[in-house]
């Protein structure tokens, strides 16, 4: 979900900076070198994925994959995401500079709390780790969807119409966004189960984080 | 452990949503909108489009001036992803630049702006849209005068000359719609293993001084 420069008013703007900073903050804090590789991979998945365009009726949606982000690394997504979306607004025109703290925020923070309430169910793997795939997959679109139709909306009443269409849009990326999740997890629980158990917080401070 | 049973309720009833939903059929625009604008004699042309090719119709446009902010126009674009209006007598007597937007509500927007010289000089509008070649055959038959048949002839030409280079605005605008290619992909990776090196390094240093404190 790219909002473009220019639709957004600018007290929405301050607001999506003023949480896209402390999440960029916790993530990088919380970002070592074990998961460094990995946030660098899914920060050119979610880099990449907004070109996977999926054919839909008279349209096409684009993938996120921000869910999958937020279940492997938790807050560590949030400068993932940032990196991505920093990346399509300078090289592709998609959505800009100034509105980069509202798309952040619309697309980490979902991802982030999915990974943050699904985790548990990931590092048990097999069937709880599937279902934690689904969820966060769908789940992150879904809460981007609604934080950017919220974002519209407050802008200007006239866009809550819009916003609605935008939430409405979406739910079928929720699906295929939640299947893709969903064979994501299923194939590392089959190749590399510790990078599922990884994503766990280390249970003591200054215990081994995989 | 994690385990509010309400929270689950509430994520399985947001899947069965999900799951139904590739039903409906319901569009996203996520891509980026884009807009031609130009002025054809007295009217303005506006023809929007997506990134992807998709034809922007039912796109929400606005004109201003771009100077003082006040709206001459505002409409909505065809089933075709066109607009055509007649320029106000107000915007041809200010002689200001022309602020066109062009949004769908749902976060897409795309602006040109129009310089005053290519506003048409203000003129009597009956000279601007005279029925005047239906009186082209009969012309023979009656002395010609010059001073009258020059402006019908431009005229004429100039119909003939916008609907010969309709197919090459449109072009225009198909090549101005390309997505991103290799280059930009290859880079943005480049940037992002570039970032991912960055932070190795950085994050080697400070482990490294403080397991060996100095």
């Amino acid at each position: 979900m790219h909002i473009t420069e220019g639709v957004l008013s600018a007290p929405v703007l301050a607001l999506g900076a003023a949480v896209t900073i402390p999440g960029l903050w916790l993530g990088l804090r919380r970002l070592d070198e074990d998961r460094l590789i990995l946030a660098a991979a899914l920060a050119a998945v979610f880099f990449i994925a907004s070109l996977i365009h999926v054919p839909l009726g008279p349209s096409s949606v684009h993938l996120l994959l921000n869910g999958l982000a937020g279940l492997l690394l938790g807050w560590v997504a949030f400068p993932v995401i940032f990196v991505g979306l920093l990346l399509q607004a300078l090289l592709f025109q998609f959505g800009g500079l100034l509105v980069l703290g509202v798309n952040t925020t619309s697309v980490a923070l979902p991802a982030v709390l999915c990974g943050l309430i699904l985790r548990p169910w990931l590092a048990r793997g097999g069937k709880p780790a599937l279902c934690a795939g689904l969820l966060a997959g769908a789940g992150a679109v879904l809460g981007t969807a609604l934080l950017a139709g919220t974002a519209l909306a407050m802008t200007d009443q006239g866009f809550l119409t819009a916003a609605k269409l935008v939430v409405l849009a979406h739910l079928p990326v929720a699906a295929i966004e939640g299947a893709i999740t969903l064979f994501v997890v299923g194939f590392l629980g089959q190749t590399r189960p510790d990078l599922l158990t990884c994503a766990l917080p280390p249970v003591t401070e200054g215990g081994p984080s995989c | 452990m994690l385990k509010p049973v309400p929270l689950r309720l509430g994520l399985l009833a947001l899947l069965l949503v999900c799951v139904t939903a590739s039903w409906w059929t319901a569009t996203a625009h996520a891509h980026r909108l884009l807009i031609m604008a130009w002025v054809q004699g007295d009217r303005l042309m506006v023809e929007t489009a997506f990134g992807t090719g998709q034809i922007g119709a039912n796109m929400a446009i606005t004109v201003q001036d771009a100077v003082t902010g006040d709206v001459l126009l505002s409409g909505a674009t065809d089933a075709q992803g066109l607009y055509e209006a007649a320029l106000p007598a107000t915007a041809l007597e200010r002689r200001a630049p022309l602020l066109i937007q062009a949004t769908d509500g749902a976060g897409h927007l795309a602006e040109q702006t129009i310089a005053p010289e290519e506003l048409p000089a203000l003129a009597a509008p009956s000279t601007a849209s005279p029925p005047e070649v239906t009186g082209l055959p009969s012309l023979p038959d009656h002395p010609i005068d010059h001073a009258q048949l020059s402006p019908l002839i431009q005229q004429a030409i100039a119909e003939a000359v916008r609907q010969e280079i309709a197919p090459l605005r449109r072009e225009i605008l198909a090549l101005s719609q390309r997505g991103p290619g290799i280059p930009e992909i290859v880079g943005g990776i480049g940037w992002i293993v570039g970032l991912a090196g960055l932070g190795a390094l950085l994050l080697r240093r400070k482990t490294g001084t403080n397991t060996h404190p100095r």
